[in-house]
């Protein structure tokens, strides 16, 4: 049965390669509910089981299911059942019920998908068979409305209304199929919320008549939503989730041994017509119920094989103790009660930051009984501190050993480079709007000619570490030395393409405006190149050549290619902007932060009203500082889409990201076809774990410009996200079709394969082999 | 194992994404974690005197014992880091495997986040 299979028997995670039992929150399923079919399946396997019958006629283990089913079904239908007996004999059976209530559900599941074929119940003379059997077939009226409730799923669309079913419902049946239309339409529907999914299961049970209100509360509502959060954070309520359902009930159905059913009913007949009193057979089901749970804790223990053993030799006597302990504790149904607790609590916590960590929550929990959970505020280290520190790092490194000093001016030259910059804007800040001093203080930015600020930077070493000395200016020196060969990723040369074709011709410029506005971006790039090569002091040229890199995903090249136009023009305001965006897709803050501050600074119209922002005296305030000026600058004026840029990509920086949708969102009112905004937006979205909408945000950026390589990478990436593994490698392949060079692509397309299963294609991916690719998983 | 790992890539995007958001892991985890994935070692190192965190192929340095080994083979990584299977269902499956100090197990998750591709701008 599709529902069953979905609560247990098939998670959406389980891989269709079939490696190994993945499928936990099957397995949670089970101890929390219970005696459960993959448990059943097991016993049965087990030979030492087949032949330790005693010769009753329910105690192989193949009959075992449906005996305790139909033990079930006679007490509560003791009425028809024809098995009234003495009020003593009630009493048993009710005690059986109680014994059984925890597993009752699942019994009643795994009976259920035996009865769908529908095979028909052996002899017909006992007048509750012919009850049972009416009812089996009372229930296959219900196929049809499940089917379409998840056919709904797949179409994301309302359930439809369906005529009337001539079905009369248990309340135990309508209880059931409320609990687990409710977890699957929260499965299904993960992304349109609870209320949403809530709907759907009203909608469905309206059309089977059931009136919700009438059902007693949920059975294991703890269960449930526990299920359901173990499930949600891979589940995001994919579409193959449903056939994997179905799948599954189909392979539950076909597993069925098919004579079962009839077998049983025999077996049970011959039961009622010995002689023997009915107690009898009600204690040999207790013992067997009673042995069920003790295999459950031997299994937990996992040693199934050991069990296994132990079983086949010490069954009998294990029997007997069972029994004879059979009114004293349960020990599988408080391990059972334990972990129910655990999944009280998970689901009882709302935090999000709780919700991360509850696999260490629930294994803690395990090992130790309690919860730590740390506060999560985002202490940021001031930079005085970061001095300090690297000067006691320095003095305690430099006697003893060489190497470390090395590693050390590595760090030092890295670091300086950064903080030269945000001194430099610092200082461009203090200095006005003067052009000639901005151009200096660029100059600075950019690490050229260093002597010159020996005194400027003795100052900021006293400032910034306070522990000045000799050594330190040696060490300068030699930093300047080291940072020039040690290719600080954020500093590389422009790489050029070997043997460009555009190199002898003198139009490359206006051609590369061509092939870029045409789409064709590695064209449009070796064009740009061999006009950059030609003619560096180009602006325009590096700075599409940087923009085309962008579009590419190559932040490292762009950043290359837009310095070298800030060389030529150092206050090109779309240029600094485009550092500024690239330097933070490379999450780094600092050097982001001085080109869109300086890019402030220097801009005509609004450096008036960011001047009016208070510059903080702590350099740890810089971001909020920068985010401020913009903001000023906005308020200014409203209109200028470059200011709601800039603010995306700073409140990207905080990681403030629902800011940085709405600033994206407002520049796309003034700005609605720019494909690199709607890119800008989805990222956006995609990095605050909102992938759904960031697809349609990559959509509208693909629409507007279809070779837009970074969108196509966004695209897999949230596809990824949202559990689209397959088909977040064929847009990685369609990336790759546009740029091949990129490695990162080429490692988040393995990734993406390995996730969907499709191993047969990672040699390709190694071998880099895109045209096979391209076959195997065309968009 | 061959040149080529899924891993590597999920490592390169950690060691980027502690740049921006190793300041918050390391006052969050405030330890030393080495992952074990099919023979190849990398050291997390998340302890407060790194600052924003460091990782780096390889054991940890002579004198430093890992306060957290993760044990997990370079597909489960994989699948670990893109959300595929949780840490939870790792571990009780058994293709987690946790050395040391549980309480920083518990705080796998945000790393794992760090390490997933990043969309860009």
């Amino acid at each position: 049965m599709a529902l069953r299979g979905l609560v247990t028997g098939s998670d959406n995670c389980t891989p269709a390669d079939g490696a190994g039992p993945s499928n936990a929150l099957g397995s949670l399923a089970d101890s929390l509910l219970g005696g459960a079919s993959k448990q059943q399946e097991r016993l049965r396997e087990l030979p030492s089981l087949q032949q330790n019958g005693a010769g009753l006629s329910w105690a192989g283990a193949p009959l075992q299911a449906p005996s305790i089913d139909a033990a079930v079904r006679a007490v509560s239908e003791g009425g028809r059942s024809g098995m009234e007996g003495s009020t003593a004999l009630n009493d048993q059976r009710m005690q059986f019920l109680r014994q059984v209530s925890p597993e009752l559900a699942d019994f009643e599941e795994i009976y259920a998908q035996q009865g769908r074929p529908g095979t028909a119940p052996g002899p017909p003379h006992l007048p509750w068979q012919e009850a049972w059997r009416d009812e089996q077939q009372g229930s296959e009226p219900l196929q049809p409305f499940l089917r379409a409730f998840l056919d709904s799923s797949k179409a994301q669309g309302p359930f439809p209304a369906l005529p009337q079913p001539r079905v009369q419902l248990t309340v135990e049946d309508q209880c059931r199929i409320r609990d687990r239309s409710t977890i699957m339409a929260r499965q299904l529907y993960a992304e349109r919320g609870e209320g949403f999914a809530d709907g759907q299961v009203g909608r469905l049970l309206e059309s089977l008549n059931i009136d919700p209100r009438h059902l007693p509360a949920h059975a294991h509502p703890h269960s449930w939503d526990a299920l359901f959060q173990q499930g949600s954070r891979q589940g995001l309520g994919q579409p193959p989730l449903s056939h994997e359902v179905a799948a599954g009930g189909r392979m539950a159905a076909a597993q069925r041994p098919g004579d079962l059913k009839n077998g049983w009913a025999e077996d049970f007949a011959r039961l009622q017509l010995r002689d023997g009193p009915p107690n009898q057979w009600a204690a040999e089901f207790d013992q067997r119920q009673a042995a069920n749970g003790g295999w459950a804790q031997e299994f937990q223990s996992s040693r199934p094989d050991a069990w296994a053993h132990e079983f086949g030799s010490a069954q009998d006597s294990q029997l007997k103790e069972v029994w004879d302990e059979q009114q004293g504790k349960r020990t599988s149904a408080s391990a059972l009660a334990d972990t129910k607790r655990l999944a009280e609590t998970l689901a009882g916590s709302n935090d999000p930051k709780m919700k991360n960590s509850k696999f260490l929550q629930f294994v803690s929990k395990m090992s130790r009984g309690e919860i730590i959970l740390e506060g999560n505020q985002a202490k940021e280290v001031p930079a005085s501190v970061m001095g300090n520190q690297w000067a006691e790092d320095f003095v305690a490194a430099r006697p003893s050993d060489q190497a470390k000093v090395k590693d050390w001016t590595d760090d030092f030259a890295a670091r300086w480079a950064e903080d030269a910059d945000a001194l430099a804007d610092e200082f461009t800040s203090e200095m006005g709007n003067d052009p000639a001093a901005a151009a200096w203080v660029n100059q600075f930015a950019e690490q050229e000619g260093g002597n010159e600020l020996d005194s400027k930077m003795d100052e900021w070493i006293e400032q910034f570490s306070q522990q000045t000395s000799e050594e330190l200016q040696e060490q300068q020196q030699r930093r300047q030395a080291m940072s020039s060969r040690a290719g600080l990723p954020t500093s590389q040369d422009y790489i050029m393409a070997e043997d460009n074709p555009f190199l002898e011709d003198t139009n490359s410029f206006s051609k590369g405006r061509e092939l870029f506005r045409d789409g064709l971006l590695t064209e449009a790039m070796l064009a740009f190149e061999a006009e950059a090569q030609r003619n560096p002091s180009n602006v325009e040229a590096w700075r599409m050549l940087g923009t085309v890199q962008a579009e590419n995903d190559d932040d490292l090249q762009a950043i290359a290619a837009l310095g070298r136009a800030l060389q030529a023009d150092p206050n090109n305001p779309e240029v600094l902007l485009s550092l500024g965006v690239s330097h933070t897709n490379e999450l780094d803050q600092a050097q982001a932060l001085s080109y869109l501050h300086t890019w402030m600074t220097t801009h005509k119209q609004h450096s008036q009203a960011a001047a009016t922002v208070p510059v903080p005296g702590d350099s740890s305030q810089r971001l909020s500082y920068v985010i401020r000026e913009f903001e000023a600058a906005a308020a200014k004026a409203p209109q200028d889409s470059d200011l709601h840029v800039a603010l995306g990509v700073l409140n990207n920086l905080a990681r403030s990201y629902d800011r940085a949708v709405e600033s994206f969102r407002r520049a796309l009112q003034l700005r609605s076809g720019d494909y690199s905004l709607w890119n800008k937006l989805g990222a956006t979205l995609a990095n605050s774990t909102r992938s759904s909408e960031a697809i349609s945000a990559y959509q509208r950026a693909l629409e507007l410009k279809p070779n837009y390589m970074r969108a196509w990478v966004n695209m897999g990436i949230s596809q990824a996200n949202v559990g689209e593994y397959e088909l977040s490698a064929r847009y990685y392949v369609r990336a790759l079709s546009l740029n091949a060079r990129s490695s990162n692509v080429w490692g988040y397309l393995r990734t993406s394969l390995s996730c969907s299963g499709r191993l047969d294609l990672i040699p390709s991916v190694d071998d880099e082999d895109l045209r096979r690719m391209q076959q195997q998983l065309p968009l | 194992m061959g040149k080529a790992k899924g891993s590597a890539p999920l490592f390169d995007q950690l060691s980027k994404s502690l740049k921006a958001e190793g300041g918050d892991l390391v006052a969050r985890v405030k330890g030393l974690i080495l992952f074990k994935i099919d023979g190849d070692e990398w050291t997390l190192d998340l302890r407060p005197e790194t600052e924003n965190g460091t990782i780096s192929q390889g054991p940890p340095p002579e004198g430093f014992k890992p306060d957290l080994t993760l044990t997990i083979n370079d597909d489960n990584f994989v699948k670990l880091v893109n959300g595929k299977i949780g840490p939870q269902q790792a571990f009780l499956l058994r293709k987690l495997k946790i050395g040391g100090s549980m309480a920083m197990a518990m705080k796998l998750q945000p790393i794992l986040d760090a390490a997933a591709p990043k969309a860009k701008l």
